[in-house]
Order: C-alpha cells, then sequence, then structure tokens
C-alpha cells in the first residue's frame, strides 16, 4: 500500500512561493485562505533557509485526534482528509497541528471561523470524485485522476516532493548522496514518526 | 520527475456527467469577489464581465478539454505550460513535465498564469479621459481620433514628436512589426525595456566578442564546476533557472558564489557569499582578477589564440591590489580570494548576471569587465562556462533582437544607409520612399558631416521625459516629443517619477495599449488626451518568443481575447492604415479582418536577420519542436531521435541559412568543439581584421571542421571567390550574392557555403577585451553621481558632462560634484520580488500572487532603523537625494548592509503618500498598490547605452 | 444528620477535585521534556532547533495571519495530549464520579426533612429581583454547560449512540449557541454579585459554623445567618471561577480581542498557545464549577426539601428559615415587629 508524504528539501527551497499559487490555482482558494505556505527561517542571514509547508497528512493526525466531531479521516494512501459537512469551525485542530496547516475562512467574533479548510493532497474529499460538489468544497481531486499534488508537481527546483512515500524517500535519498550532507527532510520525524505523537 | 502513484486500489474515474464540473468563470469570479474581503482588496469589484460567461459549467478535466502547449509570459527562462481549455474558457493548468527548460517547475508566477483567462482587473474596452473622467469609446473612434492627432503632430513638428514605445512582451512577430512600423512612420524614437534592462549587457558583450546576448544556457549550467552571480538574484527574477543551478550544485559539487550588496534568497544557497559596495562591481571583479594574474591561473593558451587587449586589463588589475579593493568594494581579502580561486580551481565554471551590473552609470564597464573575467580563465565557448545573462522578460531577448530600439534596426543591423537599404529590400519597399517618411533635416554631425534624422539614433526610453521637458534649441532634433504610445510599458519601472509625472503633463497625447491600465493611467493629473486601448495578452494570441538562452520557442493561443482587447500586431494594423502606410507593413504578409497573419510575418523577418540567425526558424521548424518538445534532451537541448534529431530545443541562434539548410541551431555561442554545421563557433570577426598593427583574427583557434585552420575576417562575395568557394553557390544564389556579405544576401548562399566548407559566416576572430570605440576602452571603476564615499570621487570621478548623447545632453560631473551624502547619507538600491513582474500591473491585478505581497516595503538594516527610531512595519518616508520621496512600510532586517535601504520596484499606484486607486478606470484597478520606488530613484545614465541608474542612489529615512 | 452537613461534603469535593486535576501538572511538565526529537544528528541541527522556534531566529512568510511564520507547533502536541488524556477522560470520569457521590449521599442522608415539620407559615426569603437574577444566570449556566459538555464529550459519548452525521449538526448546534450565549455570562456574575454580595459577607459566627462541620455531623443545628458559609464559599466561588471561565471564555470566542483591547500591547496576542491555554483552563474551571453546581442543585432540589421554593415562590416555610437559617429568621422576626 502506497503511503502518500510531502517532503521539503531545504537545501533546495528558494521561497518562490510557487507551491502556493499552484495550490490556489488548482483549487481556487480564496483570499485570505493558503493551505500551503512558505516560511524562512534566519531570513537575511547565513544560514537562512525556506521551507514549504502544509498539512503533512501525519500518520496520527493531531487534528483528528482532538477533533469534538471526528470529521477526519486517513485514506487508503495515508491522505488525512476531513468532512466539511460534519466539521463545526471550532479551531481545535488548528491549535493541535504542529504545521499550522488548518485554515478558516475567517476570524470573526463569536468564534466564527466558517469550516475548516485544509491542504487534501490534491484528493478531494468524501463526496464523489470531482463532482462538483467535491470540487467546491475541497477543490479538485487530481489523485483520482492519477495525478499528484500540484504544488509539488510545479515545484520551482522540486525542493518539495509529493508522493508515495517510499519513492519520495529514494529521490531525496540520491540528492542527499550525491550532496554528501545529512538528512534533511523536514517535518518527517513529526509528522510520519510514530513517536511523534503519543497517545 | 513525475512520481507515479502506486495506488493498489484502481483509480477513480472523473466523472463524466455534465454536473461532474469544476467551475465556471462566472461561478469562480462571483465567489472569488465575495471571498476577498481583505482590506488590500476591498475597494471597487469589477462590473458586470464584457463578454458572455459560458452558461453551462465547464467539466475539469473531462469531456472537450484540450491541452494547448504555450510559454509563460513572464520571464526569460521560458518555461513551458499545457494549458487545459474546455469551450473557450482556461479550466486547468498542468506541469509540462517532458519540457526541456522547466521540467514542468513553475515560479509563483508561473503557477498562477491561469488567472489571465480569469481575472476581471483589466482594461476591458477602448477608454479615453474627458474632463477627467473615464469613457467608454468604440475601436474606430479611438484609432481616429489618435490617428488625427499623430497625423498633425507630424504635420507641426515632425515624426520624431511622437515617440513610439513598445515592448518586451510582444511576441517575435509583434516585435518586428512594431519596428517596423516606426520605421515606416518615419522616426527612430522607439525603444523598449531592454534600454533599462540589459542594453549595458548588450553594447558591452556585443563589443566583446559579437553578440550581446548570453552565451550558453540555462541547461547548459549542468555542466558547470562552479558558477558566479552577480548583480543578480535568479531565485527570486527567475526561479526556474535555480533548477539547473542546483543540479549543478549538487550533481557536480559545483560551488555558488555570490557577489551582490543585498543577501537575497539566492545568497541564502550560496557557498560564498561577498557583500558589495553597490556600484563597485568592476572593483570586485578587478580585485579577484588580481588573484588570478598574480597567481597566474589564467588560461595563457586561450588569451594567446583567442583574446585581444588582456595585457591593457592586466595593466589596470595590477592596481587592484586587496587593500585598494576592500576600500572600494568592502570585502575582505580572503573572501576575493577564495571566490577567484574556486572559480579558477573549478573550471568550466559560468559567470551569471543581471540588473545589479548593468543598471549603472559604468554599466558598460561592468558587463566587460565580467566579459574579461571568463576570458581571462578560459571559460568562454566552453560547455559549462560561458557568460549565462538571464535576460529579463519572456520575449525580451526577441524584442531587443528585432531591435525595438533608437539605435537600430531588426538584426543589429544599425542605421545607416546601407541598413536601411537592406531592409527596404527585404520589406519590398523602395528605400527613397522610406526616406521621405523621415524628417529630411540633420541635427547631429559625425566626422563633420550632418547626419540625417533617419541616421542618428532617437531618444532611449530612459530619457523620453527629457525628450518632453528639454528646451528644444538642446535636443537633436526637430520639436519635443509631443505625443506619447507606451504599448506594453510600465512607468513605474523608469526613474525621476516626479518628473515623469510632469512630463506626462505637458505632452499633447497619451495613447496607452496594454491589457491593464499601468501606472501610466493614473500616475499624472491629466483631465484630457489621455486614451487606454486594451490589448490581448500574449495568451490570448500566438507567436514566437525567445527565451534568454536564444532559443525560439511557438506559443499557441489559450484563448480568445477577452472583453474588447486586440491582439497587439492587429492594433498596429489599424493604426498604420489610419496614419497611411498600412500596406507598407504589409506588403507580403496575409491581413484577415485586420489581423496580419503571423506566420507570414516570421517568414518575412527569416528573410532579413541574418546576421544573428534568425533565418532557419521557420514557423513550421518551430510549430515542429513544439509537438515535440520531450524529444529534446534536458542537459544538451539536443533531439535525441524523433522528428527534430539532432536539432537543438528552440533552434538557439544563430540559425544559420535558410530553414530548408536544416541548421540546428547554437546551443553555445563561440564553441569550436562542435562544428559550425552542428552548432559550433567562434568569435566573431566585427571589429576589423587589424588593430594598432595587431591582427584581430584568431590565431590557430577554428571551429571543429573548419577548412580554413586559423582566424579569417567575415564572408561576403570576395571572399568566396577568393577561396574558390564561389561556384559552390547555385546560379540562383549567386544573382542574390554578387557584390553582398553574409548579412545581406538574401539568398542565404554565402552563409551555406561558409557553413559547408565548416567555416563561420561571421568570421573567425578573437574577442578584445579593450573596446576602443566606448569612453572606457579599459573597464574602469567610476563613482556612481550619487556617492556618500566622497573620499573616492577624486580618484574615481564620473564623465564629463556630453552634449549630445541620443539626442539629449547628458550630466555626469556636473551632479557628481556637489555633496550630497550629508542630506542623504543612505545608499539606495533596488531590485525584484518573486511575486511580480516589471511593473507589477499584471501581477498585482492576480489575487494569487497579490496576497502574498500587500506591502510596499524598503529593507533598512537594524543600525539604520535604530539610528532613525524607526521599527519594524512602522510606514516610513524614504527621500530620494533629488528630493522626491515614497511612504513605504519598514522591513528592518539584515539583509541589507549598514548604511543601504533597499526596495522593490514592482509597486506602484501611489504617488507620494497619496493613494492614486480612485483614479483608475472602474474595475480595472490592481487588487494592491504602493509607492513606486522608482519615483525616488534619481539621474544617472550610462555613457554608452542610456542605461537608467537604479542600483545605486543616495536617500534618507524619517518615521511617516 | 443535619443539612450543614452536606455542605462540609461539598467543600471535601472541591478539595478532591482540585487534588485530581494535580497529574495535569505533571503531565504538562513531563510532556516539555518528552517533547519529541528529530533523532537523527545531521549538520542542520541548528536549522531545526530554528524551525521549533528555539532560536533567536528571525522567520517571515508572504503568508499572512496569526503565527503563519511559525514552522512547528510546539505547544500543540502538548495541548492535544492534555485534551485527549486528560481533560476529556477525566472530565468524564469526575463528572459520573459527583453524580455518584451525590447519589451515595442521597442514599445515606436522604431528603433531610425538617425536624418541626412544617409551620405552614412562610416567609420572604428572596426577592423578585433577586429571583430573576438568579435564574437568569442559572438558564445561561444550564445552557453553556450542556452544549459545552456535549461539545467536550460528545466524541465519546454521543458519536457511538447517533453518528458522526447527526452530531455534527448537534454539535453545530452546540457551538453556536455556547458562542452567542457565552458572552452575557459575564453580564449574569456581575448582576449576582452586587444583588447578593451584602449577604455573603463574612459575619460573626461563621467561624463557629464550620469549626462545627456546618453540623453535618453533629445533632442540632448550627447557628447561621441569611447565607451560611457553605452557601457563602459557593457565592465566592461562582464569582470566582465565573471571572475565570468568562476571561478564558472570551478569548476563544473573541479571537481577536486582544488586539481591540490591548492593541498598545503587542506582548498579548492571541496566538495559538494563549487560545490552547485559555481552552485548557476553561475547561478545568468550567468542570469545577459544572460539579459545584451538581452539588448546589442536589442540596437545593433533592436532599434538602424547602430550599427550592425560595427560588421559585421567593417564600420559605418559616420552621426552613428557623433550622437552618436562625439568625436570619431572628432579623426578619425583628424587623417584622418593628414594622408592626
Amino acid at each position: 500500500m502506497a503511503r502518500m508524504k510531502f517532503l521539503c528539501d531545504a537545501e533546495r527551497c528558494i521561497e518562490c512561493n510557487a507551491c502556493v499559487t499552484a495550490c490556489k490555482n488548482e483549487h481556487e482558494i480564496p483570499w485570505g485562505v493558503n493551505r500551503r505556505r512558505v516560511v524562512t527561517i534566519n531570513d537575511g542571514e547565513p544560514g537562512e533557509r525556506s521551507i514549504s509547508v502544509a498539512c503533512m497528512h501525519c500518520s496520527e493526525a493531531p487534528c483528528a485526534t482532538v477533533c469534538p466531531v471526528d470529521c477526519f479521516y486517513t485514506t487508503n494512501d495515508g491522505v488525512v482528509l476531513h468532512d466539511k459537512d460534519i466539521c463545526i469551525g471550532c479551531g481545535y485542530c488548528f491549535y493541535a497541528c504542529p504545521f499550522g496547516a488548518p485554515q478558516f475562512p475567517e476570524t470573526g467574533a463569536f468564534g466564527s471561523r466558517g469550516k475548516m479548510d485544509k491542504c487534501t493532497f490534491c484528493a478531494g474529499g468524501p463526496e464523489q470524485a470531482n463532482s462538483s460538489e467535491e470540487f467546491r468544497k475541497y477543490g479538485r481531486n487530481r489523485m483520482a485522476e492519477g495525478k499528484l499534488p500540484l504544488c509539488a508537481e510545479m515545484c520551482a527546483t522540486k525542493a518539495l516532493l509529493g508522493g508515495d512515500g517510499d519513492k519520495v524517500a529514494d529521490i531525496f535519498r540520491e540528492r542527499v548522496m550525491y550532496r554528501g550532507a545529512g538528512a534533511l527532510q523536514w517535518g518527517w520525524g513529526v509528522a510520519y514518526d510514530k513517536q511523534g505523537v503519543k497517545g | 520527475m513525475k512520481l507515479i502513484r502506486t495506488a493498489t486500489e484502481p483509480v477513480a474515474q472523473p466523472a463524466k456527467e455534465a454536473s461532474g464540473s469544476a467551475i465556471d468563470r462566472r461561478t469562480f469570479l462571483k465567489r472569488s469577489g465575495i471571498t476577498i474581503g481583505g482590506a488590500a482588496a476591498a475597494t471597487a469589484l469589477a462590473p458586470t464581465m464584457m463578454r458572455k460567461a459560458h452558461a453551462a459549467s465547464i467539466p475539469s478535466g473531462g469531456e472537450g478539454t484540450k491541452t494547448v502547449r504555450t510559454v509563460c509570459t513572464h520571464c526569460s527562462v521560458g518555461c513551458g505550460i499545457n494549458a487545459e481549455v474546455n469551450n473557450g474558457v482556461w479550466v486547468g493548468q498542468e506541469p509540462a513535465f517532458d519540457h526541456p527548460f522547466n521540467l514542468g517547475a513553475h515560479c509563483a508566477k508561473g503557477a498562477s498564469v491561469r488567472e489571465h483567462g480569469h481575472g476581471e482587473r483589466r482594461l476591458k474596452y477602448p477608454t479615453k479621459l474627458v474632463g477627467g473622467k473615464w469613457v467608454r469609446i468604440s475601436w474606430e473612434e479611438a484609432i481616429n481620433e489618435i490617428g488625427d492627432q499623430m497625423l498633425q503632430i507630424r504635420e507641426q513638428s515632425s515624426p520624431d514628436s511622437v515617440y513610439w514605445l513598445g515592448s518586451a512582451k510582444f511576441n517575435n512577430e509583434q516585435s518586428y512589426l512594431f519596428r517596423k512600423f516606426y520605421a515606416l512612420w518615419g522616426s527612430n524614437n522607439g525603444d523598449h525595456q531592454a534600454r533599462i534592462c540589459h542594453s549595458t549587457t548588450v553594447a558591452g558583450v556585443a563589443n566583446t566578442w559579437g553578440y550581446g546576448a548570453m552565451t550558453n544556457s540555462y541547461n547548459d549550467i549542468h555542466n558547470s564546476k562552479a558558477m558566479l552571480v552577480i548583480g543578480g538574484n535568479p531565485a527570486e527574477a527567475h526561479p526556474v533557472s535555480l533548477v539547473h543551478l542546483m543540479r549543478a550544485k549538487e550533481r557536480n559539487n559545483a560551488p555558488l558564489i555570490v557577489i551582490d550588496p543585498r543577501f537575497t534568497r539566492t545568497a541564502a544557497h550560496a557557498d560564498l557569499y561577498l557583500k558589495i559596495r553597490p556600484g563597485s562591481d568592476v572593483a570586485i571583479i578587478w580585485g579577484m582578477m588580481w588573484h588570478i594574474f598574480q597567481n597566474g591561473w589564467e588560461d595563457k593558451e586561450f588569451i594567446h589564440q583567442r583574446v585581444w587587449g588582456m595585457d591593457d586589463i592586466k595593466k589596470e588589475v595590477a592596481n587592484w591590489t586587496p587593500d585598494v579593493t576592500y576600500d572600494v568594494t568592502g570585502v575582505r581579502e580572503e573572501l576575493v580570494y577564495q571566490a577567484a580561486k574556486m572559480m579558477a580551481d573549478n573550471r568550466p565554471s559560468t559567470f551569471i548576471w543581471c540588473m545589479g551590473g548593468t543598471q549603472h552609470t559604468i554599466g558598460n564597464n561592468n558587463t566587460r569587465a565580467y566579459c574579461n573575467f571568463q576570458l581571462a580563465l578560459g571559460n568562454m565557448g566552453k560547455s559549462g562556462g560561458g557568460t549565462n545573462i538571464f535576460r529579463g522578460h519572456d520575449n525580451v531577448q526577441g524584442a531587443t533582437d528585432f531591435c525595438i530600439l533608437s539605435h537600430s534596426l531588426p538584426g543589429y543591423y544599425g542605421l545607416s544607409a546601407g541598413s536601411w537599404k537592406h531592409w527596404s529590400r527585404v520589406w519590398d519597399l523602395d528605400y527613397e520612399w522610406v526616406k521621405g517618411r523621415f524628417d529630411p533635416d540633420s541635427y547631429e554631425e559625425s566626422k563633420g558631416k550632418p547626419v540625417p534624422a533617419m541616421n542618428t539614433k532617437g531618444i532611449p526610453v530612459s530619457r523620453w521625459i527629457d525628450g518632453v521637458l528639454e528646451d528644444k534649441a538642446n535636443i537633436a532634433q526637430k520639436d519635443n516629443i509631443r505625443a506619447m504610445v507606451m504599448w506594453g510599458h510600465a512607468p513605474n519601472s523608469q526613474s525621476r517619477g516626479l518628473e515623469q509625472k510632469k512630463a506626462f503633463e505637458k505632452l499633447d497625447l497619451l495613447v496607452v495599449i496594454d491589457p491593464y491600465p499601468t501606472v501610466s493611467a493614473v500616475m499624472h493629473d491629466r483631465t484630457d488626451g489621455v486614451y487606454l486601448l486594451p490589448a490581448a495578452t500574449q495568451f490570448e494570441t500566438y507567436g514566437s518568443v525567445t527565451a534568454s538562452n536564444r532559443s525560439l520557442q511557438w506559443r499557441d493561443k489559450v484563448i480568445d481575447p477577452m472583453f474588447e482587447s486586440l491582439p497587439d500586431h492587429t492594433i498596429m494594423y489599424k493604426l498604420a492604415s489610419k496614419l497611411g502606410f498600412g500596406n507598407e507593413l504589409t506588403k507580403h504578409i496575409k491581413v484577415e479582418n485586420d489581423e496580419p497573419l503571423i506566420e507570414d510575418i516570421t517568414h518575412e523577418f527569416n528573410k532579413g536577420m541574418w546576421t544573428i540567425g534568425y533565418t532557419g526558424q521557420s514557423p513550421e521548424r518551430m510549430k515542429k519542436q513544439q509537438a515535440n518538445w520531450g524529444t529534446f534532451n534536458i542537459t544538451t537541448l539536443k533531439a535525441e531521435g524523433g522528428p527534430c534529431d539532432g536539432e537543438y530545443y528552440g533552434l538557439p541562434w544563430p540559425c544559420w541559412g535558410t530553414p530548408e539548410m536544416g541548421h540546428p541551431g547554437t546551443p553555445n555561442l563561440y564553441d569550436p568543439s562542435k562544428p559550425v554545421a552542428d552548432g559550433g563557433l567562434c568569435f566573431r570577426a566585427r571589429f576589423g581584421v587589424e588593430r594598432n598593427g595587431e591582427s584581430l583574427l584568431a590565431n590557430g583557434s577554428y571551429p571543429v571542421g573548419s577548412e580554413i585552420k586559423d582566424g579569417y575576417p567575415q564572408f561576403d562575395h570576395k571572399l568566396l571567390k577568393q577561396l574558390g568557394w564561389w561556384d559552390d553557390l547555385t546560379d540562383d544564389e549567386k544573382s542574390a550574392a554578387d557584390g553582398k556579405n553574409w548579412k545581406t544576401d538574401l539568398s542565404g548562399g554565402i552563409q551555406r557555403v561558409a557553413i559547408a566548407h565548416g567555416c563561420a559566416p561571421f568570421g573567425n576572430a578573437k574577442a578584445r577585451s579593450v573596446v576602443w570605440t566606448f569612453p572606457d576602452p579599459v573597464p574602469v571603476h567610476r563613482e556612481a553621481l550619487y556617492t556618500n564615499r566622497r573620499d573616492l570621487v577624486e580618484k574615481y570621478p564620473t564623465y564629463e558632462d556630453r552634449k549630445s548623447h541620443y539626442r539629449l545632453p547628458t550630466r555626469y560631473a556636473s551632479i557628481q560634484k556637489t555633496d550630497y551624502s550629508k542630506d542623504y547619507p543612505l545608499i539606495l538600491t533596488s531590485g525584484r520580488l518573486v511575486e511580480y513582474e516589471g511593473g507589477g500591473d499584471e501581477s498585482r491585478a492576480n489575487p494569487w500572487l497579490a496576497e502574498l505581497q500587500q506591502d510596499m516595503f524598503a529593507e533598512i538594516h537594524p543600525a539604520d532603523a535604530n539610528n532613525n527610531g524607526i521599527r519594524d512595519g512602522q510606514m516610513v518616508w524614504v527621500e530620494g537625494a533629488e528630493g522626491a520621496k515614497v511612504k513605504v512600510k519598514a522591513m528592518v532586517t539584515r539583509r541589507v548592509a549598514p548604511g543601504v535601504v533597499f526596495m522593490p520596484f514592482h509597486f506602484g499606484g501611489h504617488l507620494e503618500g497619496v493613494d492614486l486607486r480612485s483614479k483608475y478606470p472602474e474595475g480595472a484597478d490592481p487588487y494592491v498598490l504602493g509607492e513606486s520606488a522608482n519615483t525616488a530613484m534619481t539621474y544617472g545614465y550610462d555613457s554608452v547605452t542610456q542605461m537608467q541608474e537604479t542600483k545605486c542612489s543616495l536617500c534618507r529615512i524619517s518615521v511617516a | 444528620m443535619t443539612n450543614s452537613r452536606t455542605w462540609v461534603l461539598g467543600l471535601w469535593f472541591f478539595v478532591s477535585v482540585v487534588f485530581a486535576m494535580a497529574p495535569l501538572q505533571t503531565t504538562w511538565a513531563e510532556s516539555e521534556q518528552a517533547a519529541p526529537a528529530i533523532n537523527n544528528p545531521n549538520p542542520g541541527a541548528d536549522l531545526w532547533r530554528a524551525v521549533r522556534g528555539h532560536l533567536d531566529s528571525p522567520a517571515v512568510t508572504q503568508v499572512k495571519g496569526h503565527d503563519s511564520a511559525v514552522l512547528v507547533n510546539d505547544e500543540g502536541e502538548r495541548w492535544t495530549l492534555i485534551r485527549v488524556n486528560e481533560l476529556v477522560p477525566k472530565s468524564r470520569d469526575w463528572l459520573l464520579f459527583v453524580i455518584l457521590l451525590l447519589g451515595l449521599v442521597y442514599m445515606i442522608a436522604g431528603p433531610q426533612k425538617l425536624q418541626h415539620g412544617e409551620a405552614g407559615v412562610e416567609v420572604e426569603r428572596h426577592n423578585t429581583t433577586a429571583r430573576f437574577i438568579h435564574w437568569f444566570l442559572a438558564i445561561i449556566f444550564i445552557v453553556l454547560g450542556i452544549t459545552g459538555l456535549i461539545l467536550l464529550l460528545g466524541r465519546v459519548a454521543l458519536i457511538p449512540l447517533i453518528g458522526k452525521e447527526a452530531f455534527g449538526v448537534v454539535a453545530r448546534i452546540c457551538k453556536e449557541v455556547h458562542n452567542f450565549v457565552g458572552p452575557l455570562f459575564p453580564v449574569a456574575i456581575i448582576l449576582v454579585f452586587f444583588n447578593l454580595v451584602r449577604g455573603n459577607l463574612y459575619e460573626r459566627g461563621d467561624i463557629k459554623w464550620i469549626l462545627k462541620g456546618g453540623g453535618f455531623f453533629s445533632e442540632g443545628h448550627v447557628s447561621a445567618g441569611k447565607f451560611n458559609p457553605g452557601e457563602k464559599l459557593l457565592f465566592w466561588l461562582t464569582i470566582f471561577l465565573g471571572i475565570g471561565v468568562s476571561v478564558t471564555g472570551y478569548i476563544l470566542d473573541f479571537p481577536t480581542i486582544a488586539a481591540w483591547i490591548v492593541s498598545a500591547s503587542p506582548d498579548f496576542s492571541q496566538y495559538r498557545h494563549v487560545m490552547e491555554l485559555s481552552h485548557v483552563l476553561h475547561t478545568i474551571i468550567a468542570i469545577v464549577f459544572i460539579a459545584f453546581i451538581l452539588g448546589h442543585i442536589f442540596l437545593a432540589t433533592m436532599l434538602v426539601p424547602g430550599t427550592l421554593q425560595g427560588m421559585t415562590s421567593g417564600k420559605v416555610d418559616a420552621n426552613w428559615a428557623k433550622e437552618h437559617h436562625d439568625r436570619w429568621y431572628a432579623e426578619i422576626r425583628e424587623g417584622e415587629n418593628q414594622k408592626s
């Protein structure tokens, strides 16, 4: 069984934000919601590195653990999705998520946030694959078309890899071999290590 | 590298029924209208769509969806795009994994181009300003009114009083047609962005070894063993190029050296970073070369065979001891040494530069210093080496090659009578008729003889404001510029904003032809005499486009022009017809519904562009390559098998001879390791055969397979006859070639025969380190006009003022002699952001991009911020040394050095703290507005090309 | 058995609850030590420390929003563990425990009848204003309590019964009701405070009442005023727990309130860790509060008959007053005498 994973190679990421706009493009995400973002640390100083981050589709997803209405589910490919019909917009998943993935269309008084929106690994949601209903709620379902997430497919420097975890790891390992440097799989420890989240 | 999904379950089939749809354009607009509620985007939702939206919703990837192969319209990398179109709506964008340049990769801009098919913030119909209000008019009214006023100005003043400012956003065919258009209008007053982008590169590089373009290619960087980037930030300006640099970095362990005043996103990935003082490029290069010569690292054999004048360079370099270099550049000796050693130890090493090097008063010195560095190391004409000059716009290379410039005809033929005759023959027009279109008077002299207007360089875009504002007695033409046509140009990319505003206001007529209103529509206080004409984007037409590496790609039309916009070449034809030369413009070009046929234009320029080999790229060959772009090797760019077997991708120019000759294109310039017939070359014999009694021809170096085993001059009918190769020509070729040379023989026979004998048509010479025709034959450092290192002014003074340089008086010493540094202590520099491009009107109107850069800002070092009481995120005034100021957000960061302030130049729509949003035509204002950095930028122009100085000026900052 | 004894029982229960929460403290500390480390040592170690915000490194992103420049949200995991391992199961267990305990008390102590039966004469205990305020608070409390408990425990308690879809609807309603009614709670608390604060100050004799354990373990009643110290404890708990639950609630309910109220103070912004801490405190306080109020309801309705009517009709039997609040009864008698 293929296990879908994201990997961002910080040695390659140049903070061009292609992944962000590719996502906006593919899913027609409105202004203010960003399923993916690029964060730069040590900005402007030697050691500056950028990392593209979105939902990492964790093995034991904290969002799913804390959701009061249990609206998350994990597909056979290891993709963590949620059901917007059940979601109540409480924001707990945002508190729990290590990666700041859950997005809410509004931040209003009386806790109004709207339904949570997040990266779907371009795998849509519980609706019929590629139905207009699914597109409206979750965006395009590339996985159902046999394609991989557009952010990774369009990454300018191929820093962001997304796909079968084994293949992603192979590509990365090959790169590290050429590079002769240590492994820098950003976020894998947190997202995919069993010990990452206890309980 | 596309990862294959290996699900064990069968992949779900996309829903087939019509309701299984994604989204139609109207729903999209409605939704984005509702959700774009951010403060930045709060105003002015666009009015109703002018075109009928499709009633039915559009299936995403379902039936009826066709994939169109097109090319990104942002930068010069030339990324391929697979656009999915259904029923006229651009429904999807898929990565083109098999495209040889980008392998499916995109930057933020490229990944969001589909928005072009949906964007509302466009100029929607011809509009004119009446009493301070925008009024919609018809195309006919617009063309008639504009044409009448232009003809009147032509009558009253001269054709030179109308300025034709073209665009690097034109495709090649439009570029060529536009150049021909203002030639037939009868003026050299036409120009485009290349003037303020890489003009100093083109001039400096072409005068060193023949051609002024990127010598190798992005893909060829795979072969580099070391890379040096100076004055460039490809991680933001050409992000996809980094995929090639990264490959060299990882596969070859090639060190990346970045030299820049700013710690850029590119510098973040550098192995060695040298933070120089802005404007000290020549100094740092000579400082590195000091170590090279000191240690004997230069390639002596290469210099002996292929370089003339290196000894003079050596003499100048000897002055740049580590101490002097440190004093001028601020870089410590060991870093300079390391950089030089890395480049010398890891050959072939490549050298990359961009606007940080070119946009200076000594831009041409900078570019020639770079060339000399590569010549000294023997890196030229080698795969993995070369000067990889990253051009800016998607077709700035093409537009430059077609010379939408004020100083040349297409193909860099110049403006001499012979050049005009050559092109008149290509156009099949009577030379005397063409001549009669111009102002017959002379305003300049050369060697004591008057030079008529037709043969004098026009006013460059960087100085059009002076063409309007300067006393006409001081201008080398009959009258001031009275009408301005801004055809795809953002005024906020030009310095001296407030004077530009004045110039806009003084004009009789202002015509803006663009898909977007641009800042030209709002930055002035005119109430009348402004016309805005909606042009189609390049996704709404088709044609060829030249990437930075000289490759021509065929770009297909994705959607029909939106709203009432028309393709540029249609507008050109309409206007030419009104102005009375429509038939001459399209004498051999089919016109249908006022639209000249693109393929016919390509065929026409194929017949005339012999100098730089734009002759072999017929539309048929380009289309074949487009259909088979997956068959090209991603490192060599050579097709391996398939219909294009043996050709290089994009038939990179020079693609010699006629299309029928089948030249594969030249992947790397001046590379003698291949036969000329397979893309090999030598340096061009452009500067005569001898100088001061020394031969300028190559010494024992020649392309593989050459029958002449030494240097030789350029080919003409005489040389062919001397060599006994004349009879290799066919009879038809002979009659066309007699009395002609390789540049003017319209049959291509001279080129064909030269290549058949393994020779380069343009001769085989040495590169020249010393350009004796330039103000500084040996490149030297000169302080910027506005400098705070007053102690260096005496030692490295700028030029004397010049009376007529491109028709205009140009100031140097008279500015530098005043010390502004007490009032304006900080250095001001500018640059790019990845999300925006150029003046930014297009990208700031794209919500997917605009959301990521909502505020114009200035980067200020913590020390300067503290000295001025500025906190991060606060609004500050940045005041340029000429008194113009901009109100921007402070970004306190160590990206810049203490004493340096950086601003991105893409913003516009605010002027000295005033928001001009209300002045835009309704619904056509970009989502994000901001102060234009260039408002505060000051005077200063290159001594050869009139390139504007935007990288090194002075300013002061204060809390707003 | 006297009804004072029930109050002592209540006090003991409070201590137990506090005690029960103690393990939480340990968990909080433990999880700090156990923050998951990325194990393979690598040259970018500093980078990963920076990622987790453990280095003083400027992080930036072009995406606007709270916390968008934070790459790894360490507190999130701690909060997740607290919520999943502590708050949910412990709340459930303690509420069940309280209910069982109260049931036990009821079985042992039964309804505490008046020693001398009803007098048949009623005296006014709470006027209309007081009763209105009480029920205003009570209704809000019950609504918030129920909706809050459903949100907290629904996933374990209700989804197995009614399924996710139906529970989604219920939870959605609960969330909206909780969020819209919640802001009224401090209003009710303030009203209660001003209405009842005078009767709930310390009086002479209170200490004796406390020393005697409210008479719960002794025969005969201990002398008390209008409110005995047990009730006073409830009052002050209501006030303080009310403030706590309100402050944390407002932070949760109005994600931009900090910026709005204290825009001058950049140190306090409603970033995730503030929301997480607020959530934990809100839950703990609310559970303690609910436990007490359960006790209060139990006492007033089941254990001590005759108490509830003081809040419904406003009048209590004279004998009830005499037995439970003898000093107050004496006062009103005196007042009546003076009037007549």
